[in-house]
Formats: C-alpha cells, sequence, structure tokens
C-alpha cells in the first residue's frame, strides 16, 4: 500500500484513516461496537431502510435517524469492566 | 461449498450445469417508486423559473416545475376557469445509486442554481440542468469508497451561499471542502477537496453558513464518543456533549480548520443558516426536543439571562408532558427586504414559524426569538418555501402537497417567545447556565397549548400521488366487471392509510349514461358549422347514432334531446358517415343507398348507381369519399363557390373494400391531400386527393390480418430535443386497427405519401379494433376499441407515442364530442348504451412510462396483511349458493391508542372541534360480532362539521392528516380488522375494531375440512407488544366466519404462547401458524384451536409462510427460508431444507412447487430453488423414523440460489400474476417506497441473448451521474445473478442517437429494432 506521493503507508496509519478496523488485541466489545455502528450507518445512508423501520415503530423518520445516530455513540452500552489481571496483562 | 458444487450438479449420470436450466428474469419498473428522500428548490433550467429537484428514493433525480395557473389572466374577464397551478416534471435523471442528500448551489456571479448530490457512489457529483436537459454532469469528483459507510462522505452535503465551497459530510469523521471556482473560460472548476475530519465524532447535520464575503464557515452538529477503553475512566453515553461547531475555509491559506464549537442541546438533530453578512444576524436555528435555539459566534446575551436565545414550541394539547417533541427539519426563507423568516417541523407534524427579533439599530444583532404555530401538515422529508409564496411539502408518508401560504403573518396563533422562557428562567435560576433549563419539564410549562385542526394559513394546491409506504400487493380482477386485472396495494401508515387500487391506463369519467333503442352500429358527432359559430375548436350540433336500419339523430344544447326529421337526415335508414360540409350550416349524411347533402334545410341525393350500395364512407368537412360494394371509390369534393358537392373522381381498387378515411383538413388548407383504403386483400393503400391526381395510389402496405378500421391523423407536438423548442413535431400518422385485434401505427410522408417501413403493432384485445380521432389537451390522439378501450396520444414532452388503456367497461363506438360543458370528451355506445366520457389525462404520459390510475379508499391504521376470502350466503334451504369474493384486512398501528379511547379523550383524528359524541368508533370487546358496518364516524363528522360554509373543493384544499395522541408509555396500539368488498369499489362491509393494545398483525383464509370446509378468517394477534425489546403479554389466533357475506363473526380465540404470531395459512385442511420460532399445526375446535403438531427451534421469528401440497415455505426474519414437509403417518413437521445465507426475510412468493422469491431488509430479491429429491428422505413411509428423528440445521439440504437482483429498496410485497387477461405470469413486486415492479421470466434463448447483451453495453456507455457503476450498483450486496435490470436496458432510448447505433450495430441490428424489441417486451407485460 502506498500513498498517493509513492510512500508507503504503515499499517497504523492505514488504521488511523478507515475507522473501525480492527486489531489483534481487540476485544469482543470493541468489535461488536463498531458492527453496530456500521450497521446503524447503513441503515441510515439507506432510505428505504431507515423508512421502514420509522413505518414500523409509527415515529417520524427525523426521530429514528436522531435515535440511530444516538445509539452510535454506544451501541453496545459502556465496556465492560476490566479486571485486574487483565489490566496487568496490557502493562 | 466447492463440494456441495460438486454433488448438485453432479446429481446423477444426465447433470444439466445450473446455468442452462437457471431461470433468467428481466427486471422492469411499472410505477417509480414515489418517495422523496429529499429535495431543494431553486432556479435550475434558467433564471426565474421556480423548481424543485427531488431525489426519490431508488435513485432517480427529478426536476419539477412549478407552473403557475393565475399568471396573466387577472384581469381577462373569461368565463373559463384559471388554469390550476400544478409541478410539471420537466426532467428525469437515472443515477442507479443510492441518493442521500442534495444541496443548490449558486456558483459566484450566476444566475440559475446547480445542484450537488450526495450518494453512495464514493463521488461528489454536481449537476447542471441547464435549458431542462438531463442534467449535465458538471463534476463528479471521486474521493473514497463507494456504499452508504460509516466513514465515507456522502450523507451531508452543504454549500457555501456565495457559491465558493461545498462541503461533503460522512456520518462519522469525515468531512471534505471543495473549493469552487471558474477558469478563464467561465467553466466551473472544482479543486481537491480539503479535510476537515475530526476523529469519533458523529455529525448529526452540517450547513453552510451565510457569511457575506467572508471566509466560507461551514456548521455541523456533532457529538465525538469516548474512546473505547475501560469503562471507568469513560463518561456516561448521556454525558457526552454534542456541540456545534464552525469549519472555517481559510480561502487564502486554502486550509480548513475548526473555528469555534459551543455546547448545544443534547437531542439537537437539525440545521438551517440564517441570512448573514449586511443582511442578518447570520448564525444557525439548531431544532432539538421541544427546544429551538439561535446560535452564532460572538452572539452575547446578559450574563443574569439565559444564555442561549432559545424558546419551546407550542404543544398539542393530549401530548404527555414527559415526552418530547423532537423538531426534525428547518427550513429558512429569504423574503424581500432583508427580512426572513424560518419554517420548523416537529415529529408530530406541526409547522412553526421562527422569527428572530433584530435590535432595530444593527440589524445584524438578534436579540429575540419568537416561534408561533403556522399549520399542521403531513411529516416532510423536505419542506421547500418557493419564492412565489408556495410550500412544497415532501411527506415521508402519504401524498406531497405544494400548499399556497395564505398568510404568514399569525397575530393570533400560540406564541412561545424567549422573553417568555427567559422570564421563567430568571425565576428559577439554575447553575448550568442554562443547559439544565431546556428541558421537556420547563417546556411543557412554559408552552401554550393547541388543538391540531384543518389548515389554517395554508391553502393545498396540488398533490403529487405517493403511495409510501407500500405493505403488500394483490393483483387480480376482483372488481368482477372489468376485463384486466386490478392491482391491489395497502399504503401509508396512520392516519394517511389507504388501500389503493391501481388499474392500467387512463381513468375516465363518466358524464352520462342513456338507454338506446337497440344497438348501435356506429355513432358520429358534428360539428356545429353555423354562420354563428367559428373557430377551429367548434362544438358539436348533433350526436348520431346509426341502428341497423334507422338513424338517430341528437342535437346538442343545454340538454341533449332527439330531433326528427328536421334536422333534414334520412332517418329511416342507417348512417354510414355523416359531417358538417363548409361553414354555411350544410350536412352531409352517407346512407347504404347514397349521399344526402343538406343545405338550408334543403336536401339533395347521390344516388348508388344500379344496384350498388354504399359500403363505408368517410367524410370532413369538404371531401366525401365512399365505396360500393365490389371495390369502387367513388370521390366528392365541395365546391367552395357553388356549395355544391360534386363527383370528382371514381377508381377501382380491385378489392373489395372494408375501411376508408379521408382525413382531417389541415388547418389553412380546403382539404385533405391524402385519403386511406382498407381493402378485403389484406392490404392499407394511401390514394392522392390532390387535383391532377385524385384516386391516384401512393403507397401501399400489406399486413396479417384484414383491417378494421383505420384513419389518417395528424399529430402535432413539441419536438422531443429541449433545446430547439420551436421546432414543431407535426407528422401525419396512420392508425390501423385489424380484426384479430391488434392495432398498427406508421408514419406518412406527408409530402409524398408514402408509409414509412417501421411500423408499431400492439395488440389490444380479443375484438376487431375500431379507431377513431379525438381530441385530449387539445392535440389529436385516437382511441382505439377492442375488448379494451386504448388512447393513443403523442407525449408532448418527450415525442413519443403512448399507447395506454381506458379504465372502463369495453366500449363497441366510440368519437369525440365537444359542447360547452364537455371541453374534451368522448361519446361511445356500449351495447344498449349511449355514454359520455371523459378521459383524465392525469398520469398519463408525463414521463412515466406507463399510464396507471389509482382508486384510493381510506384506512384507519397501516395496514399490515390482507387476504382473499370466498364468502357465501349460507343459505340453508338449499338454494344455489353465491360465493362472493371479499377482501379482509388487518391494521394495526404501534405507539396509538385505539379509535374508541382516542375519542373518549376528544380527539376526532381529522380536525374540526372535538365533540366527542357516543355514536363514534364502533368498539367491541370479546363479542365481536358487530352489528352495523359503517366506520369512521370520525371522518364523517369531521366533514360536516368542516363544512360550515365551506365548499367540498375548500373543506378538501384545507384538510390535513393529523397523527393521533401519542400514548406515554410503550406498548399501545390501535388496530382493526376490516372487510372490504371489491365489486363495489371497495366499500367497508365491516370493521372489527381491536381493543385493549391488542394488535392484529396478520391474517389468512382458511377451510377446516374436518369442518365441512367454510372459509373462515384467521387472525393472529399480540397483546400489548412493545418493539424494543420486543415483548408482548399474550398473543391469540382470532377465527371470524364472514355471516351474510358482509359481517365478520367472532367464533373464538386461542390464547398462544411462545411469542407472536407473524405468519398464518390454510395448509392441508388445518391452520398452520408461525408462532415466535415455533411451527404449529392447528384444528378447528369447539371453543379453541387444538394443536396437532410443532416444530420447534426456528431461529428467530417466523415472518412469511406459505404452503404448497404437504409442504411449507416459511420465512425467518433473520435466517432466511425454510422448508417444512408433513408427515401425516407420524404426525410430524420436519424441516427439509434450509438456505444457509442469513437472509432476514421481510416478503416471500411461492413460484412452483420447489421455487420461492423472497425479499430481504436490505431490498434484494432472490430466488431460492430445493435441490431435486432433496426431501424424499424426509416423509418415512417405512415408520422407522431414526434418520430424521433429529432435523439438524447442518443435516438439512442447502437451498440453491437461482437469481439474486438488488432493486434498491426495501420489497415489502410480492405477487405471481399476469396484468393482463391470459397473458404470462410475472413476479410483481412493492417496495417500502411506492415502487411498483415486474420479474418477468424470459422465454427464449434470443430474448435472454439480446438483453444480456444490450446490458453488458449499457453499463458501459451509460451515464453515470453520482459515479456509480450500474453493475456494482445491482451487485450491492450479493452478486446479481440472472436477472437483467430492464431499466438500464430501457435507458437506450435516452442515448445520443451515434451511441445508439454504435451499440446497435454490436447487436447485429438497427436502432430501430432494437427499440421496438424494447417496446414489445414492455408491451408484452401489459
Amino acid at each position: 500500500m502506498s500513498a498517493p506521493g509513492g510512500g508507503s503507508i504503515s499499517a497504523e496509519q492505514l488504521k488511523a484513516r478507515y475507522v473501525g478496523t480492527g486489531h489483534a488485541d481487540m476485544s469482543k466489545h470493541e468489535f461488536l461496537t463498531n458492527q453496530h455502528r456500521d450497521t446503524y450507518a447503513s441503515h441510515i445512508g439507506h432510505y428505504d431502510q431507515l423508512f421502514y423501520y420509522s413505518v414500523a415503530q409509527n415515529q417520524a423518520v427525523g426521530r429514528v435517524r436522531l435515535e440511530f445516530l444516538e445509539k452510535m455513540v454506544q451501541p453496545c452500552g459502556p465496556p465492560p469492566k476490566r479486571t485486574e489481571v487483565e489490566r496487568l496483562l496490557e502493562k | 461449498m466447492a463440494v456441495d458444487e460438486a454433488k448438485t450438479s453432479g446429481d446423477g449420470g444426465d447433470a444439466i450445469p445450473v446455468s442452462s436450466v437457471a431461470m433468467k428474469l428481466l427486471d422492469m419498473r411499472l410505477k417509480p417508486s414515489s418517495a422523496i428522500v429529499t429535495s431543494v428548490a431553486g432556479e435550475f433550467t434558467a433564471a426565474g423559473n421556480h423548481e424543485i429537484v427531488i431525489a426519490r428514493s431508488g435513485g432517480t433525480l427529478e426536476l419539477h416545475r412549478i407552473v403557475q395557473g393565475k399568471s396573466d389572466k387577472e384581469d381577462e374577464e373569461d368565463d373559463e376557469e384559471d388554469p390550476p397551478t400544478v409541478i410539471k416534471l420537466v426532467a428525469r435523471v437515472e443515477t442507479r445509486s443510492v441518493l442521500r442528500s442534495l444541496c443548490t448551489v449558486r456558483l459566484t456571479g450566476d444566475k440559475r442554481d446547480v445542484v450537488a448530490v450526495g450518494a453512495d457512489g464514493g463521488a461528489l457529483s454536481v449537476l447542471d440542468f441547464e435549458g431542462g436537459g438531463t442534467g449535465k454532469i458538471v463534476h463528479c469528483c471521486d474521493y473514497g469508497k463507494t456504499g452508504c459507510r460509516r466513514s465515507t462522505p456522502g450523507q451531508y452535503v452543504a454549500a457555501d451561499p456565495k457559491g465558493r465551497a461545498v462541503m461533503i459530510a460522512a456520518i462519522e469523521k469525515r468531512k471534505l471542502v471543495y473549493v469552487l471556482n471558474r477558469d478563464a473560460t467561465g467553466k466551473p472548476t472544482i479543486a481537491s477537496p480539503l479535510e476537515a475530519h475530526r476523529g469519533r465524532a458523529i455529525t448529526f447535520d452540517a450547513v453552510g453558513l451565510d457569511n457575506g464575503y467572508d471566509n466560507p464557515i461551514f456548521a455541523a452538529i456533532e457529538l465525538q464518543y469516548p474512546e473505547s477503553g475501560d469503562a471507568a475512566e469513560l463518561p456516561n453515553a448521556d454525558q457526552v456533549e454534542k456541540q456545534l461547531a464552525y469549519y472555517e475555509l481559510d480561502l487564502g491559506l486554502n486550509h480548513v480548520s475548526r473555528r469555534w464549537a459551543t455546547t448545544t442541546h443534547r437531542t439537537a438533530c437539525c440545521l438551517a443558516a440564517l441570512p448573514g453578512g449586511n443582511d442578518g444576524p447570520g448564525g444557525v436555528l439548531v431544532g432539538g426536543e421541544d427546544w429551538i435555539e439561535y446560535l452564532h459566534e460572538g452572539l452575547t446575551l446578559d450574563s443574569n439571562n439565559l444564555t442561549r436565545l432559545a424558546a419551546t414550541i407550542p404543544r398539542r394539547t393530549l401530548h404527555p408532558t414527559e415526552k418530547g417533541i423532537l423538531i426534525t427539519k428547518i427550513t429558512v426563507h429569504k423574503q424581500k427586504k432583508s427580512k426572513f423568516f424560518a419554517l420548523a417541523q416537529s415529529e408530530l407534524g406541526d409547522v412553526y414559524k421562527v422569527t428572530l427579533e433584530l435590535d432595530p439599530a444593527d440589524k445584524t444583532k438578534a436579540t429575540g426569538m419568537v416561534i408561533s404555530l403556522l399549520d399542521t401538515l403531513p411529516i416532510a422529508n423536505a419542506l421547500n418555501v418557493s419564492k412565489l409564496g408556495m410550500l412544497f411539502l415532501a411527506a415521508q408518508v402519504g401524498d406531497h402537497h405544494l400548499y399556497q401560504f395564505e398568510r404568514i403573518d399569525l397575530p393570533d396563533a400560540q406564541t412561545c417567545t424567549y422573553e417568555q422562557a427567559n422570564a421563567a428562567y430568571q425565576k428559577l435560576i439554575t447553575k448550568e447556565g442554562g443547559a439544565k433549563f431546556l428541558t421537556t419539564t420547563t417546556a411543557a410549562q412554559l408552552a401554550p397549548n393547541f388543538k391540531p385542526t384543518m389548515l389554517k394559513n395554508l391553502r393545498k394546491l396540488f398533490t403529487l400521488d405517493n403511495p409510501s409506504p407500500t405493505t403488500a400487493v394483490m393483483v387480480g380482477e376482483l372488481a368482477g366487471n372489468e376485463v384486466s386485472p386490478q392491482i391491489y396495494t395497502l399504503t401509508g401508515s396512520g392516519p394517511r392509510s389507504a388501500l389503493r387500487i391501481i388499474r392500467h391506463g387512463a381513468s375516465v369519467s363518466e358524464l352520462a349514461v342513456s338507454e338506446l333503442p337497440g344497438i348501435p352500429g356506429g355513432i358520429f358527432t358534428i360539428a356545429d358549422n353555423s354562420a354563428g359559430s367559428t373557430g377551429t375548436n367548434r362544438n358539436d350540433q348533433y350526436i348520431v347514432v346509426s341502428f341497423a336500419d334507422a338513424t338517430l339523430v341528437l342535437s346538442v344544447g343545454e340538454t341533449v334531446e332527439e330531433v326528427g326529421r328536421e334536422s333534414g337526415f334520412l332517418t329511416n335508414a342507417p348512417t354510414l358517415a355523416c359531417s358538417a360540409l363548409g361553414n354555411d350550416g350544410a350536412l352531409c349524411q352517407v346512407h347504404p343507398a347514397g349521399v344526402r347533402h343538406i343545405q338550408h334545410g334543403q336536401a339533395r341525393q347521390w344516388h348508388c348507381p344500379g344496384l350498388k350500395r354504399i359500403e363505408c364512407a368517410s367524410s370532413n368537412e369538404s371531401q366525401v369519399l365512399i365505396a360500393l360494394s365490389g371495390g369502387e371509390v367513388i370521390y366528392f369534393q365541395l365546391d367552395p363557390q357553388s356549395g355544391n358537392l360534386t363527383e370528382c373522381a371514381t377508381r377501382d381498387m380491385g378489392a373489395d373494400v372494408c375501411c376508408l378515411d379521408v382525413g382531417t383538413v389541415p388547418e389553412g388548407s380546403s382539404r385533405s391531400l391524402f385519403a386511406v383504403v382498407g381493402c378485403r386483400d389484406q392490404t392499407v393503400r394511401i390514394v392522392s386527393l390532390e387535383p391532377g391526381n385524385l384516386l391516384h395510389q401512393q403507397s401501399s402496405t400489406a399486413l396479417k390480418s384484414r383491417p378494421h378500421t383505420c384513419i389518417l391523423q395528424r399529430m402535432a407536438g413539441e419536438a422531443p430535443d429541449g433545446k430547439n423548442k420551436n421546432a414543431i413535431l407535426d407528422e401525419l400518422v396512420l392508425v390501423i386497427g385489424l380484426d384479430d385485434g391488434s392495432a398498427l401505427r406508421a408514419t406518412v410522408d406527408s409530402v409524398t405519401g408514402s408509409i414509412s417501413t417501421s411500423h408499431t403493432k400492439r395488440f389490444l384485445g380479443a375484438r376487431p379494433v375500431a379507431v377513431s380521432r379525438i381530441s385530449l389537451e387539445s392535440r389529436a390522439s385516437s382511441l382505439l376499441l377492442s375488448s379494451r378501450p386504448w388512447i393513443s396520444r403523442l407525449d408532448p414532452t418527450s415525442g413519443k407515442h403512448i399507447m395506454a388503456p381506458l379504465s372502463y367497461t369495453p366500449l363497441d363506438h366510440g368519437c369525440s364530442f365537444r359542447s360547452d360543458a364537455v371541453k374534451e370528451g368522448v361519446v361511445a355506445t356500449a351495447g344498449k348504451t349511449l355514454r359520455i366520457l371523459s378521459v383524465d389525462t392525469v398520469g398519463m404520459g408525463g414521463g412515466q412510462e406507463e399510464a396507471f390510475n389509482t382508486q384510493k379508499i381510506d384506512l384507519r391504521y397501516t395496514p399490515r396483511n390482507m387476504t382473499l376470502l370466498s364468502a357465501g350466503t349460507g343459505n340453508p334451504a338449499g338454494a344455489p349458493e353465491s360465493r362472493k369474493i371479499i377482501v379482509a384486512v388487518v391494521e394495526s398501528d404501534y405507539n396509538e391508542y385505539g379509535q374508541e379511547a382516542k375519542i373518549a379523550m376528544g380527539f376526532d383524528g381529522t380536525g374540526g372541534a372535538a365533540a366527542a359524541s357516543s355514536g363514534g368508533g364502533k368498539a367491541n370487546d370479546d363479542s365481536m360480532d358487530m352489528d352495523e358496518g359503517s366506520d369512521d364516524e370520525g371522518d364523517k363528522k369531521m366533514d360536516t362539521e368542516e363544512g360550515d360554509g365551506m365548499d367540498p373543493e375548500e373543506k378538501e384544499a384545507r384538510k390535513t392528516p393529523i397523527r393521533g395522541p401519542v400514548p406515554n408509555a410503550p406498548g399501545h396500539w390501535g388496530s382493526c380488522v376490516r372487510l372490504l368488498d371489491p365489486s363495489d369499489a371497495c366499500r367497508t362491509l365491516d370493521c372489527v375494531e381491536m381493543n385493549r393494545n391488542e394488535a392484529a398483525l396478520c391474517c389468512a383464509s382458511v377451510r377446516f375440512h374436518s369442518k365441512g370446509g367454510e372459509p373462515l378468517l384467521a387472525v393472529g394477534t399480540v397483546t400489548n407488544m412493545t418493539l424494543q425489546p420486543l415483548r408482548q403479554t399474550a398473543s391469540y389466533i382470532i377465527l371470524y366466519r364472514v355471516v351474510n357475506r358482509e359481517r365478520l363473526q367472532l367464533l373464538h380465540r386461542t390464547a398462544v404462547d411462545d411469542g407472536p404470531v407473524l405468519a398464518l395459512a390454510h395448509f392441508q385442511g388445518r391452520l398452520l401458524v408461525g408462532i415466535g420460532k415455533s411451527l404449529k399445526l392447528y384444528e378447528m375446535g369447539k371453543r379453541q384451536l387444538l394443536r396437532k403438531c410443532e416444530l420447534r427451534g426456528l431461529p428467530t421469528y417466523v415472518k412469511t409462510l406459505q404452503t404448497a401440497g404437504d409442504r411449507a415455505f416459511l420465512g425467518d426474519m433473520m435466517q432466511s427460508v425454510h422448508i417444512v414437509r408433513y408427515d401425516a403417518s407420524a404426525n410430524r413437521l420436519v424441516l427439509v431444507a434450509a438456505d444457509p445465507n442469513p437472509r432476514p426475510i421481510v416478503s416471500q412468493e411461492l413460484l412452483d412447487w420447489n421455487t420461492a422469491a423472497v425479499g430481504d431488509k436490505y431490498g434484494n430479491i432472490s430466488i431460492l430453488r430445493l435441490p431435486r429429491g432433496s426431501d424424499t428422505g424426509a416423509v418415512d413411509f417405512t415408520g422407522q423414523r431414526a434418520l430424521w428423528g433429529s432435523s439438524r440445521e447442518d443435516a438439512a439440504p442447502r437451498l440453491e440460489q437461482l437469481c439474486h437482483f438488488y432493486v434498491g429498496e426495501v420489497v415489502t410485497g410480492m405477487t405471481r400474476s399476469s396484468l393482463v387477461a391470459g397473458g404470462a405470469e410475472s413476479l410483481i413486486y412493492v417496495t417500502v417506497s411506492g415502487r411498483i415492479g415486474a420479474l418477468v421470466p424470459f422465454t427464449s434463448r434470443d430474448d435472454v441473448d439480446f438483453f444480456s447483451q444490450l446490458e453488458a453495453h449499457m453499463r458501459m456507455d451509460v451515464d453515470r451521474p453520482t459515479g456509480r457503476d450500474p453493475l456494482a450498483y445491482r451487485s450491492y450486496y450479493s452478486p446479481v445473478i440472472h436477472v437483467v435490470d430492464g431499466d438500464l436496458c430501457s435507458a437506450f432510448t435516452s442515448l445520443h442517437h451515434t451511441e445508439q447505433s454504435k451499440i446497435a450495430e454490436k447487436l447485429d441490428r438497427t436502432v430501430g429494432e432494437v427499440m421496438k424489441k424494447l417496446e414489445d417486451t414492455r408491451n408484452a407485460l401489459l
């Protein structure tokens, strides 16, 4: 992989550029959070899907869109508390 | 996977490759989707035009123009009505991509707007509609990946009001700013993008700030979510701040920076920029729950005050105080003299007018805000205020409307102000600087209440039909007296729910019907040519009806009356042709024995020589052409000097003549130059009527069948090319109706009289086709009568010939009719009746491929499902039982009170004073055998109440749908079951309201063989269901009997556990029910249903269920299709096969015993087939059940995917049916956004090759307005398999001619042949 100028891009840079690319030490929560965010973003982008949900919930499309966007903040709730062992392992 | 393929293809010795036997389908669009994602107003084609660009769901961009009716007719005292204001389609661009956002850009120094489109192509495209063309692609610059991804820009597009830059933003992180410039030649250029990314920031809305000529600034609502990490260190999701951020583009440094940010309301979701610079205060309005804030950098308010300029919105009386009302849309309109106002719409549909109070000394300083209620409108996706004082509203649900502002100063409206909010704040000083003050609770205390009623300040002007959401479809000839089937769709939601009956063709309004003494053999009208009447558009003076041995002459005046011999007509003989001659009131009648010329009340006769009789004849204002038996044709012409009809020429055609037409006299000349003669030897000849060359044959054409009627017609229209508008298309068209029921159209050279070689032939019906000339929208059209009446006309906008059937009973004879009351009518006969009709051209042409007309029947709640019931009289006395088809519809709305509860609250749903009378709302509890079938008292009451001093038209213009009161807690449902009579225009027979939050979700007709096979209606319900989480307190299967073919009688209800009942089906004389994760088979008992057997352990929820023989196909809500077989010997349901792909099924239709088509939640259609022989072991006749003792998913064979296609919209309903009586079947589907499409199976190898090749060429050559590759788009989630995109193929017609001929050459055909093939394929379907 190379940048437009020809210089190579490291994996770190690519990760910074593309949101949601995982890494080896990714936790399940992180993975799922990313997956849910991607899903919500796709639903918001496709009007027909957003509209389908809005009809099912009998709410305005604007409300459903806001709810989905808000859910992107923490789609799977706060991350689980790490145990002392995990904390030590990370260091 | 590879192993599997080997197995299936290597099945037995005579393995046939799947691809060679597989189904190939052609996707054709019958009705484009009508839902609007967003729209923008501006001047796109030329300065001064008021236009709207609409982004339709499904990837179509449309340019519509508001054509104002009362333009320069104000002073004219004309008794003709002003033409109404309409929205006219000007151009349509198929983008083949997912459209997400639009914004107008007015480039510096330009007087027109261009439109910037955010789609899923990973490119910013700028389209220019100059001159009304098809949208020139100015720019299309790629910046990233395709698709609606989280961090690919495209969700928001915002432009600088001065046209210097465009920002395109993604939902998360990425924002790109493009600088627009002009090169030396004045052509707009676009620079490479500047990044304004912000990691972890979710964007809620973005807008270009009006900043005068300072550096362009874009405002965005952002929320930066915390970095993933330890929960203990992270703030709670609710504590994260939402910010309004300004991004400044420094034009000097060519750099974007985040200039300023402020915390805003956490529920903020929409933005609108106010006029700035020297014209206004600048800054933005931020809409959130209950509050609208005005924010701007440098806005300073007194520190004692509420720190932000905010005001709450007036609230509905019945809205719970603890529930917030979200502002979902704000739009700003600049008025003259740098005045402006904003319109904000809430999620309930109430539209508020927002004005800022400006410092009188400094117009750019805001000191206060006023929010007042304007009106209640449908919930909108876009509000476009035009400079004409009109509001275009793109509704989410139901029809789009154009409104006229009647007033915009609202002195008596409910109002909230900043002062009021500030005063309350002073009383209750909170420390958080006002942030904690802007809550729903304070808003509810502050806000005045109102009751939503009809429109007070706006008036409906024009309506665009919008059947979205469409939830189900059914095709069938259920009306009972029509030839071709109707399409029944369940559409709309909440107060705009409706059943729509869609018929192919133009709708016809019947103006008069009267009985005739016999069956007529012909009908004619005679224009008034008396000296007093002048002009080209003359009214008719007589209607002449010819019978086998008599002629009836009716005079047209105030009423239509019979006149006897005083008309001068021979009334004891049939009439073959008649017309008015010249300008002095002379008439001509051709009867079998001769030609009668009536002048000043005196008749002169020309008698047939010898024993010959006149076979057929035709006449116009100056010419008469008759054919004698034996093939002799005689031509008469009116001598303008003497006023005599003189015999001019005779010719023997050499064959018996069966039809002829003398043509029409073109304006400005004295005679028609050509006549057409159809002979029994299956030829049609054009003969000259020029003086020196009389009756000389100019050309002829051979036919496959005998001609029945023929006409020569002048069809005029504008040239299809938009550029040279003055080029008038004027062609002479020959239309021939053949004995075999088809019609043929060819153009005739208006100088030489030669017939063009490319004919268009179309099968119209089972009877010989009678053709006659009529006028539609003051253009010449033809009426073609077979077993169905048809209209053929030249579409003035596209220059194409359009053929459309009329939704009317078969007619025998017809001709045009014009009188004072009926400007453009048709007088026709059907059997022994005479009818005066007028053809409605709405939906015909105007860019639509096919003409459809829609009849709407209002429903109460969102319709979910429908089924057909065959109801008998149930008469005991052994009388022959007559059965009747009834449509049953289940309707339910989440978060809505039932009808009874609403009325008890004083809400009547449609405006007007409440007056909750006891008569309204039919409530019935467990004993649901209802008495009366009357429905929707609410509506009727409204009609009478609103009707005080208002005519119906005015009432209609003021009517607006109002959403019912929102319940405080989740789990409330309003629901009903309804019976409709399709043979009586879908009148409601019975409507049973469910109560106690019970919601009917599905229905099916079932016949229990053990109970005599009487058709019963089974309805699946849930009680107190909440959607998040999906939970319910109980679910039931209710059985109804239809009594007296009109009433529902409750038989019993059976409580079921395990989950909601979402699917029911009749299965081998029993009822098969999908309940949550299980499938159960029920037998009917006396007091409830009796469970016979069940299959547990299905993946999520059974969503769809269909049965064929002993097989059941069930669609799971997440895990695609499963096939289940019933083993009668062991009384077991056995899982036979499953689809390995996870598809969230929304709709399903069986194609045959082994094959099912499914539509999933992402907008794909797939066709799945059970591999041959894979269920042989399922039913065990030996009794050794060990083999299939456990049906494990991995053991079950897998379904093969035959076809796959991305439609682009969620497919909510499918049915296998033909759209013409006796036609081939195709798969008709509807989508949530209102599209009706058909997947047509190919029948020949040649067609497959032709369309596949054409599609391949089109994929390369077609325009890509948003940079999306058509193949990639159709393969959105999974590669397209064996489906040809018919839309893409029909785009061939709009290509440039050189490209067309290039493709046609590669296909080894001419352009005409390709066009004809495309048209024929379409015509075969409809």
